[in-house]
């Protein structure tokens, strides 16, 4: 049987290499599970087998970009899986133009990277500047109605582009930003910050930044003594690492997500969403969150292009990939013009005797959300 | 050994300008047979690029005395000029370029007026400070993009950059060799030695220091213009990359400081020795973890580590000094190092103790 | 009231900057060595604190006290390390160029780094420290608890240093080599082993405080160069060799920090502090303490 290559540049160390793990999990697992299911049937008449190659880019960019080159130009691969994280990402979809590869990608958010008129780059992340929408949604729907807001940004690509999103939807909600701070990515302290949110009296609390932040925002709002009804991040408050690290702390916070795994989406590969939830659990013994299910939903897309294509070149996999539209796991899978999908996110939040629940948009809610915050003097 | 490396260096210096010559001529040729974009192009361009950044680094650090932690700063500027040229104000990369290149030597010359006051480490640790704060402000302001940068798609093909890279380095090498053949040259080196003396002598050390250090700018500040288009991405950690600053003083300590050819050759051999270790992937089979592919890509910076270390400690003068100890060895002993009187064996094409230029 | 909050968080996290420059401008003064792995050894100070904690008390918050206690095993191992290194690596270049001993240690910070990061991973560690409640509330500026042991601890360690440098014969001994290290080995100083004993001490000092960092912040392999950075500035500041100059100046820029974040606004912080670094380089660079050594105009 012949073979098709799937290759890409992870973050498999460095600051990220958590998440890194969990995307190359879901790519080795579904990979696994195709060929296991006999291969692909490509349009072209053809079966394949599929292979993974992916090498460690410790999130670095000028890594990233030198290795999905050689993998084009020394291992003749022709379809790219994208890396993690929206500053690697970014010049990674750089090379697929030139090289005119397709790149699918279930790691990057940015909405800049769907803003350079580049064809070649699909991504499965709703664009970071709808990270935070569907809390600010949430919060506004709450009793009392919050009337101002605290926005903490990290100085990253990712962060500030979901921060532009976040402001556009407090003010069409009418609630004021009295705080509006950007911290740089190397800085660990957030107390001076956290003080200017208490001091301005705001009624919810919103951080554009990732998980090492989100544990020192929960821990640092309670040695501040900040209380606000509502406080969220953009990223890293919904894994189990974080609640570890946060301990009490952590509860009443919330986190959006893309995927939910108590969802039923049908899936051609592993029968729905629970059944891609039971696979990982059984081959890696954990829980998967969206990252895992993006990197899958990775692997699907090429496989449901190769279906439809009549030969594997480059162009037309990727004019597959623009024009599929199918269901998995992930939910249902088809991108807009400019390679991004249009999704929204779901907010979940930490409650004491649940555990991390559902709580928003209201139709799909598993719990009520438990809004306001308990003060940090009454826990 | 010793009569190999003074042979090597008399031919230098007898031959030097032909020897550029040939070498710009040689170094022309592989995109011709074959050497298309991608991965080996990237390689050698980069090559290229570090060999005029090290070599820029070496004219201020090797041969004036003035060891710079800062030159990224230009490079970085450069970087940005042409990206924001290009990109938002849709220039033209050459003009773009030589714009790159003009503000980074003005940018040279501001700071030198503060910098080039301060000595040794003190000057390393201000050219620190210079750079450090070059990559703050363009994490914060709009124009440059921020923390994201800026990403260019539509750039000129990688084969440009090639010989933009090449020309400079050639170009560079040529006006460094044509420099330390003259006064200038002399005086830099003076100023190293004993810029003390060189000042009581009635020199004007600020001009020539200044001179050299606006130079070394403009060199890095152009390699900095094309590097932007070339990577098609640009952001304030990659521009201006302390790294990078170290590794440019490895490759010129390791080629041996204060002279041409030594930055240049370390240059070659250290990023291509760092490529290669990148690129090594061995399929073993290891007792407790079954078959897995050992890759080297996460030890590159500890090799950079110790081949600086190792350098430092062991290796001061570099491969190029080296070559010139043993030269001046094998003199000494052919001249001089008999016993008094004794006839020594003659070699009528020994050359006097002039032209030490390599 | 505001205002005050901003300094009180500087002077907090200012004692931490302050200790760590300590061994900073003591190396430099006594060894004539910028140690760029000065950072370096914070971070493995931290390291060995999170896994002596770990290995005692296994996850989850502890008490102070066993916090603590994780202190002294840092000073100990950190000493250990910063001994060998001067000895076998830093010695070969002690008395050479001073551009010389930067690159060679900032090689060795490469090194450190890498490995730290092969071994452990780059996932931040912390200790989680048991207060309850959490910070004091002096009229309505928040002291938080763990912050404040950190402080008190860096200051215990900086004035033990001190102290040690003023009344003991090694701390005399010390000194005078940073004074006139041919004069100190005709008296019969060991200058080789007091060299080594220096960058142990400093590497000591930083390594008790990254212990302290590690219950307040995060240990990353990549956290040190930072806080090298930064001791640059206050050693600058405060004078080669000095500790009361590094004390005064770590407070300061810690106050000077997050002022510059309270009122401006976070993002400037370090280009503040950098920018610092230059002003002071071309207008002090004696700093207020300290003597000038080679390479000043």
């Amino acid at each position: 049987m012949q073979t098709i290559v799937l290759g890409g540049s992870m973050s498999l160390s460095g600051d990220n290499a958590d998440l890194g793990a969990l995307y190359r999990d879901s790519y080795q697992l579904t990979v696994d599970a195709v060929n296991e299911m006999g291969g692909v049937e490509a349009g072209d008449g053809n079966t394949y087998e599929l292979e993974l190659i992916i090498r460690d880019d410790e999130t670095d960019a000028a890594n990233s970009k030198s290795i999905y080159q050689e993998l084009i130009d020394q291992e003749g691969v022709d379809f790219l899986l994208g890396p993690y994280s929206s500053t690697v990402t970014l010049p990674a979809s750089a090379v697929a133009a030139q090289k005119q590869r397709p790149m699918v990608e279930g790691g990057g958010a940015s909405p800049k990277i769907f803003s350079q008129g580049n064809e070649w780059i699909f991504g499965l992340l709703p664009t970071a500047d709808k990270y935070a929408l569907s809390m600010v949604d949430m919060a506004a729907a709450q009793s009392p109605t919050p009337e101002s807001a605290g926005l903490l940004v990290q100085d990253d690509t990712f962060s500030t582009s979901a921060a532009e999103g976040t402001r556009d939807r407090l003010d069409e909600h009418g609630i004021e930003l009295v705080v509006d701070e950007t911290f740089p990515s190397e800085t660990s302290d957030l107390s001076t910050n956290l003080g200017k949110v208490r001091d301005a009296e705001a009624d919810i609390l919103i951080m554009c930044a990732h998980q090492k932040h989100a544990v020192i925002m929960a821990k640092q709002m309670e040695t501040q003594q900040v209380n606000v009804d509502m406080a969220g991040a953009t990223v890293g408050t919904l894994s189990d690492k974080f609640k570890e690290d946060a301990g009490a702390n952590g509860d009443y916070l919330y986190g959006p997500t893309s995927w939910d795994a108590g969802a039923s989406f049908e899936d051609p590969i592993f029968g729905d969403t629970q059944g891609f939830s039971q696979a990982i659990n059984d081959a890696y013994d954990y829980n998967p969150d969206y990252h895992n299910a993006a990197g899958a939903g990775v692997i699907e897309t090429y496989v449901n292009a190769f279906q439809n294509v009549d030969e594997l070149d480059p162009t037309k996999v990727r004019d597959a990939v623009r024009d599929g539209q199918f269901s998995s796991q992930y939910g249902e899978i088809t991108f807009l013009d400019n390679g991004a999908m249009d999704i929204s996110m779901l907010v979940k939040q930490w409650q004491p005797d649940t555990g991390k629940v559902l709580v928003w948009p209201e139709a799909v809610q598993q719990e009520q959300p438990i809004y306001p915050m308990p003060a940090w003097s009454e826990r | 050994m010793t009569r190999y490396a003074a042979g090597v260096l008399e031919f230098a210096d007898a031959h030097g300008w032909k020897i550029i010559a040939v070498l710009a001529v040689v170094g022309a040729l592989p995109p011709l047979f074959g050497l298309e974009g991608g991965f080996y192009m990237t390689v050698a361009t980069l090559t290229l690029m570090f060999g005029v950044l090290a070599l820029s680094w070496d004219l201020i650090g090797g041969q004036t005395g003035y060891p710079s932690f800062g030159q990224m700063g230009f490079f970085g500027l450069g970087a940005y000029t042409t990206a924001i040229l290009v990109k938002d104000q849709a220039v033209a990369f050459p003009v773009a370029f030589l714009v790159a290149g003009v503000l980074a030597t003005l940018a040279a010359g501001v700071v030198g007026l503060i910098v080039l006051r301060l000595r040794g480490g003190y000057f390393a640790i201000a050219t620190l400070g210079i750079l450090l704060v070059a990559q703050q402000v363009s994490r914060n302001l709009e124009v440059t993009g921020g923390s994201s940068g800026k990403i260019l798609l539509d750039v000129p093909p990688a084969t440009t950059f090639y010989y933009v890279l090449l020309g400079l380095l050639v170009a560079e090498v040529a006006v460094v060799y044509y420099l330390t053949g003259t006064r200038f040259g002399y005086v830099l080196n003076a100023i190293r030695d004993d810029e003390g003396k060189a000042t009581s002598m009635g020199v004007n050390t600020t001009y020539y220091k200044t001179a050299a250090w606006m130079l070394a700018a403009l060199f890095t500040g152009l390699a900095g213009g094309s590097w932007s288009l070339f990577n098609t991405f640009v952001d304030p950690n990659t521009a201006y990359n302390l790294s990078w600053n170290v590794e440019m003083i490895a490759m010129a300590l390791l080629g041996g400081t204060g002279t041409v050819a030594g930055p240049v050759l370390g240059a070659f051999g250290l990023h291509l020795t760092i490529v290669f270790i990148q690129s090594v992937s061995l399929d073993v089979t290891l007792p407790l973890l079954g078959p897995t592919t050992i890759n080297f890509a996460g030890w590159q910076l500890v090799l950079l580590g110790l081949v600086v270390i190792v350098t430092v400690v062991s290796y001061p003068q570099g491969f190029v000094g080296e070559l010139r100890e043993r030269a001046s060895a094998m003199e000494y002993y052919r001249h001089a190092g008999g016993a008094a009187g004794q006839e020594t064996s003659h070699d009528e094409t020994a050359s006097p103790d002039g032209g030490e230029r390599t | 009231m505001a205002v005050a909050q901003f300094v009180v968080n500087g002077l907090l996290v200012g004692a931490l900057f302050a200790s760590i420059a300590v061994g900073f401008a003591l190396i430099w003064g006594v060894v004539e060595i910028i140690n760029l792995a000065h950072g370096e050894m914070v971070m493995l100070g931290g390291y060995v604190s999170y896994w002596t904690v770990r290995s005692v008390a296994g996850e989850g918050a502890v008490s102070p006290v066993v916090a603590l206690a994780s202190v002294p095993v840092a000073l100990v191992v950190l000493f250990v390390v910063g001994y060998g290194l001067q000895r076998f690596v830093v010695s070969r270049v002690t008395g050479t160029d001073l551009f010389l001993t930067l690159l060679v240690t900032f090689g060795l910070s490469i090194v450190i780094q890498q490995l730290a990061l092969q071994a452990w991973s780059a996932d931040p560690r912390t200790v989680a420290v048991q207060f309850t409640p959490q910070s004091f509330d002096v009229g309505g500026v928040f002291v938080p608890k763990t912050k404040l042991l950190a402080f008190v601890g860096a200051i215990v360690l900086t004035v033990l240093l001190w102290a040690f440098l003023r009344y003991t014969r090694r701390g005399r001994a010390i000194r005078s080599v940073a004074q006139n290290p041919d004069a100190a080995a005709l008296l019969g100083i060991d200058v080789e082993h007091t060299r080594a004993l220096t960058f142990g001490l400093s590497s000591a000092i930083a390594g008790g405080t990254g212990a302290f960092i590690g219950m307040i912040l995060f240990v990353q392999p990549q956290m040190g160069l930072i806080y090298t950075l930064k001791s640059f500035v206050i050693v600058v500041f405060g004078g080669i060799g000095s500790v009361p100059g590094a004390l005064l100046g770590g407070l300061l820029l810690g106050s000077v920090e997050e002022l510059t974040a309270g009122l401006v606004s976070s993002q400037w912080t370090l280009a503040v502090s950098f920018g610092l670094l230059i002003v002071l380089l071309v207008v002090r660079p004696k700093g207020l303490f300290g003597r000038g050594v080679e390479g000043e105009p």
